[in-house]
């Protein structure tokens, strides 16, 4: 289990993290999403040990991941921007992973060769932003990690390619109960794969749930009538007689407050990761509010 | 098992050897050349001498070198998206650091070890493996010290620019610093010359090449039937002086290295691309590059030759270097705002006081003069003693001496020392002194000034210089023993071989020299030879020389004779005596031995019997 306790971390004046709190518990495929800026990036270089807090505590399984390699040697990474030795080849950047980590997986990593079909010999950096994304995703696979952490991981790729790697995730998940934790601004892909998200917003955490529970405990009310008392509405926005609110609450809770007024019409529809993240980012001042489904 | 990296990763290591090879290739080329230059020697002592100096030479390509390689290991640092990645792997900073630390040694050593090797079977050195080992330890602490303030600049600096400059700076701040003393604070203080040596320690690649007698070549000098040099056979190697500088700075290296270790556990990555790491550097940092903005712009100002324009360049300089520092730190240009104007205002203000001090002098410094009851001894000098050029140094242990030069030292505080007005340009018209006083309780003190011939004070020196002893450097007396180490001769009129000797009566010669000086003709200053008292007249000619005469002596035998104060390296040592036109015994032997020029012997006015210009005075 990923932890971050009470995290803040500061650039200069600029207050990157403000005091962050998240729980990634093991073997889930956890989505972290926020606007540019909210800090996902730096909660993710805490959380693979390259800064350190200003205050707080980052844990994986209890132990401190900072300069702890027996931490770190199970953590694979795949940040936003790839790096290689200039010159490397695939197959070069593969004996520096091996000897980099301890569980390093030669069998799989020729296996991968059918997969992601990338030369051997050409330098890595003659490869399209693609392909030096799958050779980050070949050798990140390879080094066996228990934890998996993607900073827009398939930002680049195309289609197939981003459907074969997250296929690929799926089934490390499956098979070697990986914990995965992606922060990605496509949150239509990552409601195919997450079962829990986080949504963050300058510094802070706004919400952190299973992916079911978000679903289930904000849903948006199409409704023709007049609008119950008590319901804690994100958004309503107006198309004729047609009122559509977000409200927070789940789907039987309102459908029931609501049918209790006899409105002329009214249905209760689940919403999308995306909207979710929208409204609840217009209820902290995000500047969404006037978006339009 | 594999490699749980907590201190050093041979993958990592590897990785760095390959990653960087063409950086240690071009290290090695460099190397080969001074290889090759030792190889070009036909004698074994003079390619074991070759291989000696190169010790000393290489140096300077260790100062660039060590730098390079620091840049190339940790360089990540500089670069947030390197920086990140390989900071997620499982290596402690420890790891990286330990590993990249050993790269970096081993870029040195390396290619170090392969051309001694290379060059011991090559070179056919007598002292070979005593050579190979010496070599290795002298390019072995350079590099360390070199390598561990490169190291410890990349830890304080965020980018490039900032470790290049940093480094820069750390590597010349000692004869920066001596540069600023000398160029601004010594022209205020009238008499004081700051010794650069003070200085040079403190910026090795400068003392490094100054350590001459790092090795001594033992070797015995073989001789042929008439006593003539032939060749030397080598012995062997001994370590002369100059280990011990070597070891401190390579200890300094060792701590600058475990400095940068203990910077590196705290850097911040995200400082990837600032100027500096750490936060409380920036102020050091602006000053510092103040001063050297301010310094260099100063230094420009040579071209223009006029102390207006480079203390405006100076200012110009500071600004520049003031505000374009805060740029980079700040990583913008709106920088001009109240604070900075209030920061360079401090600096200048401080820059100010100390050059108000300066002039002041509270202490008394530029009007200092030991008591004649305090001094065991004093040496006078002009500036080209040292070179065995021009007047000898003369030491005065005599109260009556002693009393003289006393007389001479308080008129150069005085003024007395200058002329009211100005006859002749500068270069012609002072005598160089340098005072060098050896107190009764073991301290020295030194002055310098400019001395007025026509002068009193000029007067009193030119007594002094023009002694045989000052003119040649050893006393008339032994010129019998003196005249048989001379081992060539050159004068302009003479188109012999300078070596071959024979029919030439030497000892007649330094027995003229010494009648002239005798006779008070043989001060080597032009500028006591001049029509004192009148202005040059347009195209007469300033120099009284008429002729050069340069002996050159056995120099082992003169270091001996001379008790090691022969002032020359080398197998021959030279004396360069000018001729005045007033020196007519030395000008007679000339003569007699047919070595004046027919120009010389037209500029003569009349035949040899007496000096052929009235030599003017103009005293007080």
């Amino acid at each position: 289990m990923l932890q971050v306790k009470n995290v803040t971390k500061c650039f200069g004046d600029f207050k990157a993290l403000d005091n962050l709190t998240m729980t990634v518990p093991r073997g889930t495929v956890y989505g972290l999403v926020g606007p540019n800026g909210a800090g996902k990036s730096t909660a993710i270089r805490l959380l693979t040990g390259v800064y350190t807090p200003d205050r707080g505590e980052i844990t994986m399984d209890g132990q401190p991941i900072y300069e702890n390699t027996a931490v770190k040697e199970r953590i694979g990474y795949i940040p936003d921007e790839i790096f290689y030795f200039p010159s490397a080849t695939l197959e070069d950047m593969r004996k520096y992973y091996r000897g980099l980590y301890p569980k390093f997986d030669d069998a799989l990593f020729e296996r991968l060769y059918e997969i992601f079909d990338l030369p051997k010999k050409t330098p890595l950096r003659r490869f399209s932003k693609g392909m030096q994304k799958q050779a980050a995703f070949h050798l990140a696979i390879c080094c066996r990690p228990e934890v998996l952490i993607l900073d827009e991981p398939v930002d680049g790729l195309d289609p197939v390619m981003r459907r074969q790697v997250w296929s690929l995730i799926l089934s490390d998940v499956a098979e070697h109960g990986t914990t995965v934790l992606i922060s990605s601004h496509n949150l239509r892909e990552l409601e195919d794969i997450c079962d829990h998200v986080g949504i963050m917003d300058h510094g802070r955490m706004l919400l952190e749930k299973s992916l079911a529970d978000m679903q289930g405990s904000t849903v948006k009310l199409q409704l023709v009538g007049a609008l119950p008392e008590g319901l804690d509405v994100l958004h309503e926005s107006k198309s004729g007689r047609l009122a559509t609110y977000i409200i927070r609450g789940g789907a039987a809770e309102v459908s029931e407050a609501v049918a209790a007024g006899n409105p002329a019409y009214f249905d209760v529809l689940p919403l999308s990761l995306e909207e979710i993240f929208i409204y609840e980012l217009g209820g902290v001042n995000y500047e969404v509010k006037n978006i339009i489904l | 098992m594999k490699s749980r990296t907590s201190s050093f990763n041979l993958t990592v290591f590897k990785k760095d050897l390959t990653r960087f090879a063409p950086a240690w290739a071009a290290y090695l080329i460099v190397l080969l050349l001074f290889l090759m230059g030792a190889m070009s020697e036909s004698q074994a002592y003079y390619r074991l001498n070759s291989m000696k100096d190169a010790i000393v030479i290489v140096s300077w390509a260790n100062l660039i070198y060590a730098a390079v390689v620091a840049q190339l290991l940790f360089g990540d640092l500089y670069n947030s998206r390197l920086c990140n990645a390989l900071h997620a792997m499982p290596i402690t900073r420890e790891g990286w650091f330990v590993t990249h630390v050993a790269s970096g040694l081993a870029f040195s050593f390396l290619p170090n070890l392969f051309v001694v090797l290379l060059g011991l079977p090559l070179l056919q050195l007598e002292a070979g493996w005593s050579a190979v080992l010496w070599w290795l330890l002298g390019a072995g602490l350079q590099y360390l010290f070199f390598f561990g303030a490169a190291v410890l600049c990349v830890m304080l600096t965020g980018n490039r620019l900032g470790q290049i400059g940093l480094y820069i700076i750390l590597n010349f701040a000692g004869l920066g610093a001596w540069w600023l003393m000398s160029d601004i604070y010594q022209p205020l203080l009238h008499g004081i010359q700051i010794n650069g040596e003070y200085f040079y320690p403190f910026s090795p690649v400068a003392e490094i090449t100054q350590l001459s007698d790092l090795l001594i070549i033992d070797s015995t000098r073989i001789e042929d039937e008439f006593g003539n040099f032939m060749y030397y056979e080598v012995h062997g190697l001994t370590p002369g002086t100059g280990w011990g500088y070597l070891a401190i700075i390579a200890l300094v290296g060792i701590a600058a290295l475990i400095g940068a270790l203990v910077l590196y556990r705290r850097r911040k990555l995200e400082c990837a691309g600032d100027l500096v790491a750490f936060k409380c550097m920036e102020p050091v940092v602006l000053v510092l590059v103040t001063v050297f903005g301010g310094g260099f712009f100063h230094l420009l100002g040579e071209m223009f030759g006029n102390l207006y324009m480079k203390n405006i360049l100076l200012a110009a300089g500071a600004l520049i270097g003031y505000f374009g520092c805060r740029m980079l730190l700040k990583r913008t240009t709106r920088v001009f705002q109240k604070k900075a104007f209030l920061g360079i205002a401090g600096i200048v203000g401080v820059f100010l006081l100390t050059v108000g001090l300066t002039l002041l002098d509270p202490l008394g410094i530029t009007t200092y003069m030991p008591e004649a009851s305090e001094i065991e001894s004093v040496t006078f000098s002009d500036s080209y003693s040292l070179h065995r050029h021009g007047n000898q140094p003369f030491t005065a242990t005599d109260p009556a001496d002693i009393e003289a030069i006393l007389s001479v030292h308080a008129d150069c505080i005085d003024g007395d020392a200058k002329a009211s007005e100005q006859l002749y340009p500068d270069a012609y018209s002072y005598v160089s002194l340098r005072l060098e006083y050896k107190l009764k309780n073991g301290k020295t003190v030194n002055r310098f000034y400019d001395v007025y011939p026509p002068s009193e004070a000029g007067q009193i020196l030119k007594g002094y210089y023009t002694r045989f002893e000052c003119v040649m450097g050893f006393p008339e007396e032994r010129i019998p023993e003196m005249a048989g180490y001379i081992r060539s001769f050159y004068t302009d009129g003479r188109e012999e071989d300078a070596y071959n000797l024979e029919n030439l009566d030497l000892e007649g010669l330094l027995r003229a020299v010494a009648a002239d000086c005798a006779a008070g003709n043989m001060a080597q200053f032009s500028g006591f030879h001049y029509p004192n008292g009148r202005t040059i007249e347009e195209g007469e000619v300033l120099d009284n020389t008429l002729a050069w005469i340069e002996l050159g002596w056995d120099h082992e035998k003169m270091e001996t004779a001379l008790q090691g104060n022969s002032g020359a390296h080398g197998i021959i040592s030279y004396t360069n005596v000018r001729v005045y036109r007033s020196c007519e015994n030395t000008l007679k032997w000339l003569e007699d031995n047919n070595l004046l020029t027919e120009d010389m012997q037209k500029e003569m006015a009349i035949k040899f019997g007496g000096p052929t210009v009235v030599f003017e005075t103009n005293i007080g």
